[in-house]
């Protein structure tokens, strides 16, 4: 249990970090709130070592502390949009047993930054900003594709970790 | 390590989006003329971006300032009292359905084809 705890803290920390390293970032077509997405590999790390319900906890609590240390409320809600849906989407993926860690990284960077956009859309109530849908699909794969190799080298090495 | 149903699943993302650009793009690339601005969703102002040449504008809202300017037939925002700043970094826009947007202050810039771009097409 105590394990768990450390686990669970440093794994927080982390995602913290990301999300900070992230906003150093410029995303080259730069739509509100949107990120790479990078800070969803801790998430997919969690999700796959420790479970779901732990993943779900390392999505809010960096969503909330990143957000309130860098972006203010305003901010949380279109992260939070991004952070749920994408997290959903990756537990509905990795449950169907189809997809690799990859693959499930693919639906969360994409859903992430199509909850952000939509959120955005509702917010200056304008349709237009849809015309960036294409773009942040493909931003969305390549993130993806990225966290994910990025996950499974972690994965296998924290396989390591736990025998010894 | 990769999962066929990833590959297809990369596939149908890439087609979706192709097939939603081709949809979305009835505006397709051509210039437009007009920077349409909407303030928490509601009209604020048009502007010819050739007969502004040069010019800048201040749009004041209840949640803030931005400052744009139009220089070349394209707009772009170079100050706005928000924290994140997403919309300067985004730099100008100058073609049909591009938009710059703050989120904070709830401001979106899109660019209209103008009339004059339209007789201007005629014409040649």
């Amino acid at each position: 249990m105590a394990k768990k705890m450390a686990l669970f803290g440093i794994f927080a920390a982390l995602a913290i970090v990301a999300g900070y390293l992230e906003r150093l970032v410029p995303f080259p077509i730069a739509v509100p709130g949107i990120k790479l997405g990078l800070a969803n590999v801790v998430v997919i790390i969690v999700m796959y070592s420790m479970g779901e319900k732990e993943a779900f906890g390392i999505s809010v609590i960096r969503i909330a502390v990143v957000g309130l240390l860098f972006s203010g409320l305003s901010g949380i809600i279109y992260s939070l949009a991004g952070g749920l849906l994408s997290y959903a989407g990756m537990v509905a993926g990795k449950k169907t047993g189809l997809f690799s860690v990859i693959g499930v990284s693919v639906i969360g960077g994409v859903l992430h930054n199509i909850g952000q956009i939509g959120i955005a859309a509702l917010v200056v109530s304008n349709i237009k900003l849809l015309y960036y849908v294409p773009a942040l699909i493909a931003a969305g794969i390549a993130a993806g594709v990225v966290t994910g190799f990025a996950a499974v080298y972690t994965l296998e090495h924290m396989k390591n970790l736990k025998s010894t | 390590m990769i999962k066929k149903a990833d590959c297809i699943l990369i596939i149908c993302l890439i087609v979706f989006a192709i097939s939603f650009l081709f949809i979305f793009d009835l505006g397709g690339n051509e210039k437009g003329g007009q920077a349409f601005i909407t303030v928490d969703g509601k009209a604020y102002g048009t502007l010819d971006l050739y007969e502004h040449e040069g010019e800048t504008f201040l749009i004041e809202t209840k949640n803030g300032s931005n400052t744009i300017l139009i220089s070349g037939g394209s707009v772009k925002m170079t100050a706005a009292d928000c924290k994140d700043k997403v919309c300067i970094h985004q730099g100008g826009i100058s073609k049909n359905n591009e938009t710059i947007v703050c989120l904070p202050n709830r401001v979106v810039i899109e660019i209209k084809s103008s009339d004059f771009n339209e007789v201007d097409t005629i014409l040649r």
